[in-house]
């Protein structure tokens, strides 16, 4: 074993998965940790690494396969999730799409490092300088020679079949982009040479664990040179890059990701409101009401370098003047833009519970509900799950608006709750979402309902309160909001719940919360710089038939060894 | 808006169950999927077509949509000509043209909107038509790109155009249309050579590169998520055999009959004449499509400026919206009524052609998506708000139909991007400032 | 909910709010305002009264009945009229014969007086909306009664020359006339908002003096999710331009407000005309808890300015709405009914009146040299 550890430290590079699973397992058969994860881009992720390794000239367009939500996240379920055969189609065609643009007469000058001797002909030189360097950037590692080849050979019979350089550079391309391995992201492990029987993520696979975490995106040169060079294996290299990367703008793009996610925001895509109850809602102000909330979640997290828990009170926000006229404000923007505002202590919003899109996101078409943005409170803000309904309900009391006996959603869930079987879980959200009913579904503050005043009072967790802003200030004090954020956080960056092994880290994340007076950064950091969010077990099946490849070689990779 | 369904069931369980439970037994399948799954290819599908049927003045509000978001039950009094398709046709209620601030072109504006995604600043279209976008994918073999023809007698009532100044003119005889596409220069799709596209046999060949990922990708991976791969590469193997179907000699077009020889008809804005040359062009345009002439058809039944008028009569179907007082019993201007009434009804006789033309259980309704286009919403008021806009066929079972979509003020672009999308453009975004979408519209996407 | 500041105050939304809340707060002052959501002829009908003998010609059948007496043959006019309209790019052989259907070389719109008045239906009915501008009430010649206040002797000569065109027939509230409606509402899109802002310094809990503003915004409307009506709530800026500013004395009784009689002017369009200015105005507005304000502003205006806004258009307004333009200009220069010229004793205005359709907005002070913009007059034409 000290053999192989000193093989591993001294050529600091990385190790075959076979090699070391074979070694390690035969020498300590406990489990090594969590399996590896392997998480299909977001259609966001996808945009962005185009957009970063080609420019934002390149448009990508397309049809992308539904995202779907596991855990509470899209990240989770993104390491469920396959391609179906419509869906490689619309990513075949969003490769070529985008090849074509990169090597059309108008791009190629400024995205291809090289000229062709002919551009009729093929080019071996060029093609394989081109696809080298780009198919770094997109499968986030060096390709093998033997992947490397295989793809400049495609170039030059594509080139020779249609006479052109440069559209067989783009099938070559194209054929990248709709890979597995730039469309998946992978874990590779290799043995932890600093912790015995243990295994890591290689190099590579922690700055792409890293990239998409705090950037949603895919390594930058100067991280994937940093892996490179060994330097992410070193406690000083990662924190160098992790401080780098939380620094830079970019990690703006990485938190709103992590909260569009975790506040359920693609739902907007389907949410639909009644015009005709609701005349002030409308497409625009759908979309601003997600972008209004997340403004002033970097606002504030980034920014001011806020406590994460006044997000749920802070009154500073920026409305557009549509936006303004749904919370019945004046707002002068005479561009029609996004202007800071900071509602008054008078006004009932404060925190992200009382914007719109928290409050018509939890509502049904037609009427506000207490249940649903209860559940909401618990489900998405607090971490916490709540029961399904059970079957057969008959929901017609609670759905009748015009109920003469029943004016109110108070009394109208009062007289559903009647019923013994829906009360239980009831009684754990009605009485947390009943503290935003003076807010409509649309939205907008209201005063009353059927001509009866709006009682705004309600309790969560033991807190009592009369308001929304009572409600605002229970949801912030209340310790699961915090521990959520930071469960949500560390999943996010997973692609997987900790496991069970793991609690102490988790316990160390929410205790670093804490001291670090809850700011959002200083938790991604701490996520990022610590050994688990790299920790991951050998693949139980794999090429562990192959020891004869115990060398590692410098310049190779985890396939190459493989081989 | 009807309850979204997101992913189509087949999707659900991939996805929801994540390789693992459903996925993990699948073997390397070496029967193939057809690109919808919803059959095995061991044959090939026919060709998808598209079409555009444009009509001008809208329809009255509150008489043609239907009573309920989702599936369509019954259809309301102005679509009611459309009966016989209530299950194969979508109508999209509650969708506008946003002007942001550019003057209001009436009779103009709107249908630029609705087909190109874009309100120009000026009486000039600046951007092209969503047809002549698909036909540039799914028109590129045949020996038309696309058929336009003008049933009121005016070659430039054509909305189909590559570009602001590059309008495709219709035809507005149809005995020259059935010398155009049936005269001398007509041949039989079916005793055509094949010579196979050089561009498929390099992307065919190129796939194979994908296929070798296949071996040390897998190594990495654990098994449920190498279960999870195994389907993307039968994903894989489904778009290899798809593009080795392009290289074969194309499936015969069995239904392909030559129609009987058409003589000149007199032209003009009657409505019974331009009725009956619109029967003319519809016979044509089904033939045309059933024997690949081509795979894009356009229709302008009138101007958008509808200047059809009843024979004797000295009114338009356009001053009537103007002048016409809503009658107080009605609640609608009855002779508008009375137009949308004969133009639905040549709506539904279009259809029908497509639809009588049987390939084996299917017809050619069913491989085609006909899109319809009008140019206001109310026309008392020219308004460009809840403009009527519906599409017929599933375009090979890409769409699905039978819905209502009932949108709120968003922009009747969306209609366009979703069709583009399915038929295979690659176009994630598509109009011009507030008519600017990437919402598709998921509801009706199979 | 309102608020409108004078002057002096900072742009800045918190400036604004601020101030705009404790104001009202600090004195019993109350103010409100509104965004115009449509403004159209005040024409009433009940489909029956109003026109006993029938509506005008439609466009054809005039130009048919003109040019007959122009002088051209039978076959000469069906040869023209054969495609008539021929919309859409087709040949329109009959324009430059209608157009010249006067002395056969001027165009009759912009001189009509070159053919002879064909004649134009008037209104003879006994209900008009608008006001008793003269002051004589029953003893006014006008013998209109206003069918919402029941005032007599209402002065609404617009109303009676227009009143029996098709296009412009008035339908029962909350109808609006046709074409009138349709202009507004492919205008509203384009033009910049129009502005009332009602302020009582004894607040509207009792009845009182106003103060009523008129005023251009910089920006247009916003409509709502249905499209048909303007998005409650939206802040307006004040276009400082004065020619679209009135300050105007009124009171306000119940939830009505109504004004002294004064001077008024907002600049339009040319598409419909390009100003409103009014001597002698009326309003009356009343102001709905649900955030809504209807009411009748009318005086007299330039019977010309009217004639214009129709005119420009020529044939197009004439064919597409059945106005016949020349029998339009006989008939407001008839019914002018204030001002006369000193020097021919004709009468250079007439009495009109427009309804209001208006929703709760925010008015915000002017932005200093910045105006509204201009909307090109020919882009957007009537069809």
């Amino acid at each position: 074993m000290s053999h192989v550890k000193k093989t591993l430290a001294t050529a600091a590079v990385m190790l075959t998965v076979a090699y070391g699973g074979v070694a390690l397992l035969a020498e300590d058969s406990k489990p090594t940790g969590p399996d590896a994860v392997t998480r299909r881009l977001s259609q966001q992720q996808y945009r962005q690494v185009i957009t970063d390794v080609f420019g934002p000239t390149i448009k990508v367009g397309g049809r992308f396969e539904p995202d779907i939500r596991r855990d509470g996240l899209l990240a989770m379920g993104s390491s469920q999730v396959s391609v179906t055969a419509s869906g490689l189609e619309e990513y075949d065609k969003i490769a070529r799409n985008v090849a074509s643009q990169v090597v059309s007469e108008a791009n190629r000058d400024t995205l291809i490092p090289c000229k062709p001797a002919n551009a009729k002909q093929a080019d071996d030189a060029c093609a394989s300088q081109f696809l080298a360097e780009t198919g770094r950037m997109l499968y986030r590692r060096p390709l093998s020679k033997e992947e490397l080849a295989s793809r400049v050979k495609v170039a030059n019979d594509a080139a020779v079949g249609l006479k052109d350089f440069y559209s067989g550079l783009g099938i070559s391309l194209s054929t990248m982009l709709v890979s597995p391995k730039f469309l998946f992201r992978g874990e590779v492990a290799e043995a932890d040479p600093d912790h015995a029987g243990q295994y890591r993520m290689d190099a590579y696979s922690k700055a792409s664990q890293l990239s998409f975490f705090l950037w949603d995106s895919a390594p930058d040169p100067q991280l994937l040179a940093a892996a490179e060079k060994g330097e992410l294996n070193t406690d000083a290299g990662l924190k160098k890059q992790v401080d780098r990367m939380v620094a830079s703008p970019r990690i703006e793009g990485g938190v709103r990701a992590f909260f569009t996610d975790m506040l359920g925001f693609d739902e907007f895509e389907t949410l639909a409101k009644d015009s005709m109850i609701f005349p002030k809602f409308n497409t625009s102000v759908a979309k601003d009401a997600q972008e209004q909330t997340l403004r002033t979640i970097t606002n504030l997290l980034i920014t001011e370098k806020g406590d994460y828990r006044d997000i749920f009170t802070t009154r500073k926000t920026a409305l557009t003047p549509m936006l303004a006229s749904v919370y019945g404000v004046p707002l002068v923007a005479p561009d029609g833009g996004w202007k800071p505002y900071e509602f008054p202590e008078t006004d009932p919003r404060a925190g992200i519970i009382s914007q719109v899109a928290f409050v018509a996101l939890h509502s049904h078409p037609g009427r506000s509900s207490p249940t649903l943005r209860g559940k909401a409170v618990r489900e998405v803000l607090l971490c916490q799950k709540v029961p399904t309904p059970p079957a057969n309900v008959n929901f017609t009391l609670v759905q009748d608006t015009k109920n003469p006996q029943y004016k109110t959603a108070r009394a109208r869930l009062a007289a559903h709750a009647t019923d013994a079987t829906c009360a239980g879980c009831h009684k754990i959200m009605d009485p947390i979402g009943l503290g935003l009913e003076e807010f409509d579904s649309g939205g907008s503050l209201r005063s009353s309902e059927n001509g009866v005043e709006i009682d705004n009072s309600g309790v969560l967790d033991g807190v009592k309160f009369t308001d929304a802003a009572g409600l605002a200030k229970a949801v912030h004090d209340n310790p699961a909001a915090p521990a959520c954020v930071v469960s949500r956080a560390m999943a996010y960056g997973l692609g997987r719940l900790p496991a069970k092994t793991e609690t102490g880290w988790q316990t160390a994340m929410q205790d670093g919360f804490k001291q670090a007076n809850y700011r959002f950064p200083d938790l991604m950091r701490a996520i990022a710089t610590s050994p688990e969010f790299y920790r991951v077990a050998p693949p139980t099946m794999g090429a562990l038939d192959n020891p004869a490849s115990k060398l590692a070689q410098k310049t190779g990779n985890t396939q190459e060894i493989q081989q | 808006m009807i309850p979204m369904n997101r992913f189509s069931r087949r999707r659900m369980l991939r996805g929801m169950f994540g390789g693992a439970a459903v996925t993990v037994g699948l073997p390397f399948l070496d029967c193939f999927l057809n690109t919808n799954g919803t059959a095995l290819a061991d044959g090939q599908a026919l060709p998808t077509n598209f079409g555009t049927w444009f009509w001008g003045l809208g329809l009255n509000p509150g008489r043609w949509e239907p009573a309920k978001p989702g599936k369509i039950e019954a259809l309301n009094v102005e679509l009611q000509p459309l009966a016989a398709y209530k299950d194969k046709m979508n109508v999209f209620s509650g969708m506008k043209a946003f002007l942001d601030g550019k003057p209001n072109g009436v009779h103009f504006s709107g249908v630029q909107g609705m087909l190109t995604g874009t309100v120009p600043r000026g009486m000039t279209a600046d951007k092209p038509s969503v047809d002549t976008l698909i036909a540039d994918v799914i028109g590129t073999r045949t020996r038309f790109r696309s058929i336009e023809v003008c049933c009121a007698g005016n070659p430039s009532h054509s909305q189909s155009r590559r570009s602001g100044a590059v309008v495709n003119p219709g035809e507005v005889s149809p005995a020259a249309l059935y010398t155009r596409i049936f005269g001398p220069e007509f041949t039989d799709p079916n005793a055509a050579t094949f010579t196979p596209d050089p561009a498929v046999i390099v992307r065919k060949s190129a796939l194979s590169a994908v296929t070798e990922d296949r071996a040390d990708f897998m190594k990495t991976l654990g098994a449920a998520d190498k279960a999870r791969l195994d389907e993307y590469f039968t994903s894989l193997r489904g778009l290899e055999q798809q593009l080795a179907l392009q290289l074969e000699k194309p499936a015969p077009l069995a239904a392909c009959t030559v129609p009987g020889k058409v003589d000149e008809t007199p032209i003009g804005t009657e409505i019974e004449m331009v009725k009956a040359n619109h029967k003319l062009f519809a016979g044509l345009l089904a033939h045309a499509l059933a024997c690949g002439q081509t795979n894009v058809v356009n229709v302008a039944f009138s101007d958008a400026t509808s200047s059809l008028r009843r024979a004797g009569g000295t009114q338009t179907h356009h001053e009537y919206s103007h002048e016409e007082p809503v009658d107080a019993q009605l609640g609608y201007q009855p002779t508008l009524a009375w137009f949308f009434n004969e133009i639905m009804g040549s709506l539904a006789f279009f259809l029908a052609q497509l639809d009588g033309i049987k390939e084996g259980d299917k017809t050619l309704l069913d491989r085609t998506i006909v899109m319809t286009a009008t140019d206001l919403g109310y026309a008392k008021l020219h308004g460009l708000e809840n403009m009527p806009m519906l599409t017929f066929g599933s375009g090979n079972g890409k769409l699905k139909t039978g819905l209502h979509i009932a949108a709120q003020g968003e922009p009747t672009s969306r209609v366009g991007l979703t069709l583009q999308q399915v038929l295979g453009v690659p176009v994630s975004n598509w109009g011009t400032d507030s008519m600017q979408t990437s919402k598709t519209i998921t509801e009706i996407v199979a | 909910m309102s608020l409108k500041s004078k002057a002096g105050l900072a742009a800045s939304l918190a400036a604004i709010a601020l101030c705009g809340l404790g104001a009202s707060a600090a004195s019993a002052a109350e103010t409100r305002s509104f965004v115009i959501s449509y403004f159209y002829d005040a024409n009433w009908s009940d489909g029956k009264t109003d026109c006993p003998t029938g509506l005008n010609l439609s466009a054809i059948d005039f130009y048919r009945r003109d040019l007959a007496k122009a002088g051209h043959s039978h076959d000469e006019i069906e040869a023209a009229l054969k495609d008539f309209p021929g919309e859409g790019g087709l040949k329109q052989p009959w324009v430059p014969l209608v157009a010249h259907r006067g002395n056969g070389k001027d165009n009759v719109y912009a001189h009509p007086e070159t053919m002879a008045d064909p004649g134009m239906i008037e209104v003879t009915g006994h209900y008009s909306y608008g006001f008793n501008l003269d002051g004589k009430g029953a003893a006014s010649p006008s013998k209109f009664e206003d069918p919402d206040t029941h005032e007599k002797g209402v002065n609404n000569n617009l109303y009676k020359v227009e009143g029996c065109i098709r296009s412009y027939r008035g339908l029962p509230p909350p109808g609006r006339p046709s074409l009138p409606e349709n202009l507004w509402d492919v205008l509203r899109d384009v033009i910049p908002a129009w502005l009332i802002t009602v302020t009582a310094p004894n607040g509207f809990d009792k009845d009182g003096p106003v103060t009523v503003t008129w005023d251009r915004a910089l920006g247009r409307i916003t409509r709502d999710a249905s499209g048909a009506v303007a998005q409650q709530d939206m802040t307006y800026q004040v276009d400082p331009d004065p020619r679209s500013h009135n300050e105007l004395k009124g009171s306000v009784k119940g939830n009505v407000v109504s004004i002294e009689p004064a001077d008024f002017r907002m600049v339009l369009d040319p598409y419909l005309q390009p100003e409103i200015k009014f001597q002698q105005t009326h309003m009356r507005l009343t102001m709905n808890a649900d955030g809504t304000a209807r009411g009748v502003i009318g005086g007299y205006q330039p019977w010309s300015t009217v004639y214009y806004g129709f005119a420009d258009q020529g044939h197009i307004k004439e064919y597409a709405a059945s106005i016949n333009l020349p029998a339009l200009y006989y008939a407001l220069k008839r019914n002018a009914d204030y001002d006369p010229d000193p020097k021919t004793g004709e009468n250079r205005q007439i009495s009109s009146a427009y309804i209001i359709e208006a929703v709760r907005a925010f008015v915000a002070p002017t932005v200093p040299n910045k105006t509204a913009f201009a909307v090109a007059p020919n882009a957007a034409k009537v069809q």
